[in-house]
């Protein structure tokens, strides 16, 4: 029994016909893209050999610098140890603390008034215990308007106060900076 | 069969240039980033150095000024008898007698060691704390950390200690890239504090006598 091949599709639909225009739009693609991955690839090589132009011209010029801080050596370990020293020296400097109330005890001890004496002084950190011996009544009140009008003390404590007759007046100060 | 293979060889194609595409890419870019890091890398280099350059070329002349005067400041060791010659010094000019001079214990904090020196004034209040002042004023570099005064006589005593610091030189510079910083004005300040200062000057008043050139003295035994 002979088969017959039937076909129910329209006579304008052909299958051989789409895959034919398929086919050839695919290979159309195929070119096209090969030709894009060519051209990028030119235009990536261009870029690298730039890029690579650019590298070297900069390590040249890294290199040069490098000679000419080479040939300032003996300048750089002057100027590395003077470095080192000074921040060192900064980090003593910083850790003065007496020095400063040393300076103002000195100052306030050149100003003080007649028959007044210092009879003991002890400088801590920040603060002066002093003892003052004064023979006059009237220097004592000097000496405490001179303690009380002093701006630099941000606080003055009376610790003793005493009299003796044959020596005059014992007075104590703790004064904090 | 023919419809098949029509439509695999173009899809293998395809595929291949697909395939193509995603390594020509992953190679360039990853190439072209390489490159352009490895600039920007030479770039910030160049800064560094270029700073560096500057900053060495504009000190050529200063750092000879300072270099000794920073080590005597901050000697490299033990600066116990340049301390004490200062002390002296600085009692001398005021004309004040130093007694119980004793140098005391090594401490080291932050890689600077110190050593402590006490002595004790006999003079008025006045000179004690000009020649104190003196001795601040003076390298190498010093703290006091201890003051007081006692007076029982006529001359008050005058107790000190003080603290001479030194601490060991640097023994390798930076890596020659390592960026250089300019003095800031903290650093300035403590230069012109150092500049400012009295040094130790122990060959000032040494006159070597050489043989054979001294002058003729006096024979005491001949009459």
């Amino acid at each position: 029994m002979a088969t017959n091949n039937i076909n129910l599709l329209p006579s304008t639909y052909n299958i051989q016909k789409g895959l034919n225009d398929a086919v050839s739009i695919g290979k159309k693609v195929l070119i096209g893209g090969a030709f894009l991955l060519v051209f990028l690839a030119s235009v990536c090589s261009l870029a690298i050999v730039f890029f690579t132009r650019q590298l070297n011209t900069q390590i040249q010029r890294n290199n040069q610098l490098k000679s000419g801080i080479a040939e300032l050596e003996a300048v750089e370990q002057r100027y590395f140890l003077i470095k080192d020293r000074v921040g060192k020296i900064s980090k003593v400097l910083s850790s003065r603390k007496l020095e400063p109330t040393i300076d103002q005890l000195a100052v306030f001890t050149d100003t003080l008034p007649e028959n007044t004496t210092v009879s003991s002084a002890e400088v801590t950190s920040g603060t002066i215990n002093i003892e003052f011996l004064v023979t006059s009544s009237q220097s004592v009140v000097q000496l405490m308007s001179q303690i009380i009008s002093n701006d630099q003390y941000s606080q003055v404590s009376l610790k003793n106060f005493q009299f003796n007759p044959a020596k005059g007046y014992l007075i104590s100060f703790e004064i904090q900076k | 069969m023919n419809t098949y293979k029509k439509i695999l060889i173009p899809a293998g194609l395809l595929l291949v240039l697909l395939v193509a595409f995603f390594l020509a890419g992953k190679y360039f870019l990853g190439r072209i980033s390489g490159l352009n890091s490895q600039i920007t890398a030479a770039k910030t280099e160049q800064i560094a150095l270029q700073a560096k350059l500057a900053i060495l070329e504009e000190n050529q002349t200063s750092v000879d000024s300072f270099k000794e005067k920073v080590v005597l400041a901050l000697p490299s060791e033990n600066p116990v008898l340049a301390g004490v010659s200062q002390i002296r010094s600085a009692a001398s000019a005021g004309g004040v007698i130093i007694n119980n001079l004793s140098g005391g214990q090594i401490t080291k904090k932050d890689d600077v060691n110190q050593i402590a020196i006490s002595f004790d004034l006999e003079t008025d209040i006045a000179t004690a704390f000009a020649v104190v002042k003196a001795i601040s004023n003076s390298a190498p570099v010093s703290t006091i950390s201890k003051f007081s005064i006692v007076s029982s006589s006529e001359n008050p005593r005058i107790s000190v200690v003080i603290n001479y610091h030194w601490s060991a030189l640097p023994k390798q510079l930076p890596d020659i890239t390592d960026s250089s910083k300019q003095l800031t004005d903290e650093e300035q300040k403590v230069l012109a504090i150092i500049s400012n200062m009295n040094f130790v000057n122990f060959d000032q008043d040494i006159h070597p006598v050489v043989r054979g050139d001294s002058p003729d003295r006096v024979n005491p035994f001949v009459q």
